[in-house]
């Protein structure tokens, strides 16, 4: 695991877009993984601005979402399939018949989660994961005792998450308390991950996933298993990191962060 | 700083031969044709069709069955290898439009053949190379789409009605576009002009540097675009050797030290000594094309043609680069 900080959100945000820009290039028919929720609202639009200035070219990039909720449709304005579209899809030249997230209408929620398995099976394996975290330190809907082998399935929302969740929705009381996951294993599964975080109010909860104990309670502590994962933290959410000094040392002088820095 | 690509290597929809072996010999052995295999898969060639020219049913038939053999016997070979191209027999025997081939073996287009063929590639053939404006020409490529097997119109004196009702009945692409056709043609309607103007069909076209000049490059980037444009290489059992006088595809031809195969008694070039991956670096150094573009005509757009998904290419024995000055690498 490697953790960088960035001066503020936006320059963390920028950074991240940057990461999945430069394997963008290096392979256009990239499979990336997303995610939703304010932090990486920034993220999608550096990317969005990358691809109206540069033309960073997602026309062959196949996408996989992390989550989404069950039992409303792709239409509401709650949905993430609704937020993806807004957020991203919608302004970048990405074929539309690409992007997936979990079906949270289907009939059979069961077959459902093992079809999207499949899915990112059939296409070779999410090559660059993005990441955010919960304010308990779950990652995807892995809410506490998520197996850290589980796979993608229906989960039940704890009481804290439908309360931050569901100040999104224009009407709280249409915020689903059930959604469809990629486990924790499926996430270990992607062969890079970048986890951004930002703000102050995950600064407890970050320190405790990249330098506490690996713990069900704390899904992003899972993280610490994989062998290509990068964190990109700001300023405010790096203040109860204990190994500060060494992270801006190694993103100092480390070449493969010079042309970030 | 060159940036080191997730992309296996490069697609070629049309190889006959390589390292001194020439798929379309009565000679071709199944050591031989691994080992022009091997040799191309590690010089940037992630996958190619091979491909058979020209010639007696008989001949067709063997070396089908050595294709196929050699792919039972040679499973990391099989997976770079996801078909077979058959540049004929139905194509036009006028001189100019036969190029290379021999004009004996042509002939027109015929179901049966076409089934025997078929049969004999073990359900292999992916790629065919017809003349549109030939009797029948249609008919059998309708049936061919249908037996799953992709239509390519080439070796040709069509013209722009001749490539409509191709397009029209499922063709797909365009055989090395501005080659194999004679030098004097109508002004208008030739293959050339109609294929270019045909939106319908992609545009296989052979960017060695020497079978197309550079400003018929240049128009081709700019009136067909990268989403059209599909690099193959045409490499000939010449390629991958030092400069000679050598026996190919049933002609003795020259192969320049600049890489031109040709030969001097027909004056017609004879495939191309170049691989791929060379090839790219030509269009690479014309400036026109963006990176993005070059992996398009070298990598997508021919594996969209067969209706192959990425995934399904293998890595080659090496890791390939692309540096704004130097072009495409292999380390």
């Amino acid at each position: 695991m490697e953790l960088v900080i960035q001066p503020d959100a936006d320059s963390a945000a920028r950074l991240v877009a940057l990461l999945i820009a430069k394997a963008l290039r290096e392979k256009p028919h990239l499979v990336l993984g997303l995610a939703t929720g304010r932090t990486m609202e920034r993220v999608y639009a550096h990317l969005v601005r990358m691809h109206k200035e540069q033309g960073l070219d997602f026309s062959l990039c196949r996408t996989f979402n992390l989550d989404e909720y069950i039992g409303i449709p792709a239409s509401h304005p709650g949905s993430y399939r609704f937020y993806m579209n807004r957020h991203l899809f919608s302004q970048i030249n990405i074929d539309p018949r690409n992007t997936f997230l979990p079906d949270g209408m289907a009939c059979d929620t069961q077959s459902a989660c093992r079809h999207y398995e499949e899915l990112i099976a059939e296409f070779g394996g999410i090559d660059l994961q993005l990441l955010g975290i919960g304010a308990d330190g779950h990652i995807g809907f892995n809410e506490s005792l998520s197996a850290l082998r589980s796979r993608t399935r229906e989960k039940a929302l704890a009481p804290s998450t439908i309360a931050v969740n569901r100040t999104l929705f224009d009407n709280p009381a249409e915020m689903p308390s059930r959604a469809i996951t990629m486990g924790v294993g499926t996430i270990l599964d992607a062969s890079n991950i970048i986890l951004l975080v930002t703000g102050s109010t995950k600064a407890e909860i970050i320190a405790k996933a990249v330098e506490g104990p690996i713990t069900s309670m704390v899904s992003a502590t899972a993280l610490q298993l994989h062998p290509r994962c990068r964190v990109v933290v700001d300023e405010h959410a790096a203040t109860r990191l204990q190994a500060q000094e060494y992270y801006r040392w190694i993103f100092a002088t480390e070449p493969e962060w010079a042309e970030y820095r | 700083m060159p940036t080191r690509l997730q992309i296996p290597g490069f697609v070629d929809l049309q190889v006959n031969g390589f390292a001194g072996v020439d798929f379309s010999s009565g000679t071709l052995t199944e050591a031989a044709f691994r080992h022009a295999g091997h040799a191309l898969l590690a010089r940037g060639t992630a996958a190619f069709l091979p491909t058979l020219i020209t010639g007696p049913e008989p001949l067709l038939r063997r070396n089908l069955g050595v294709f196929c053999a050699a792919l039972r016997h040679d499973p990391t070979l099989a997976r770079h290898i996801p078909g077979f191209h058959l540049e004929g027999p139905f194509i036009s025997g006028a001189a100019g439009a036969v190029g290379a081939h021999d004009p004996s073996a042509v002939r027109p287009p015929d179901l049966a053949c076409f089934e025997r063929l078929a049969g004999w590639a073990e359900g292999r053939l992916r790629l065919l190379t017809l003349a549109a404006e030939l009797p029948g020409a249609a008919e059998l490529c309708r049936h061919a789409c249908r037996r799953g097997v992709v239509v390519a119109c080439g070796h040709q004196l069509a013209g722009s009605a001749d490539l409509a009702r191709l397009a029209e009945a499922g063709a797909a692409a365009l055989t090395h576009l501005g080659n194999g056709m004679p030098n004097r043609v109508h002004r208008h309607d030739n293959p050339l002009l109609a294929g270019l103007a045909e939106t319908r069909l992609k545009i296989l076209f052979i960017p060695d540097g020497h079978h197309l000049p550079r400003h018929v490059l240049e128009l081709f980037a700019r009136a067909a675009g990268p989403h059209r444009l599909i690099a193959t290489s045409d490499a000939s059992p010449a390629a991958g050797l030092p400069p000679g006088i050598y026996h190919v595809l049933g002609n003795r031809v020259v192969l320049e030290p600049d890489g031109r195969l040709h030969n001097p008694r027909r004056r017609c070039l004879v495939g191309s000594s170049a691989t791929l991956l060379a090839c790219m670096n030509v269009l690479h150094g014309l400036g026109l094309f963006a990176p993005e573009d070059l992996l398009r005509i070298g990598f997508y757009n021919p594996l969209a043609l067969l209706g192959l998904a990425p995934e399904t290419v293998p890595h080659g024995p090496y890791r390939l680069s692309l540096d704004p000055a130097a072009g495409f690498t292999l380390s």
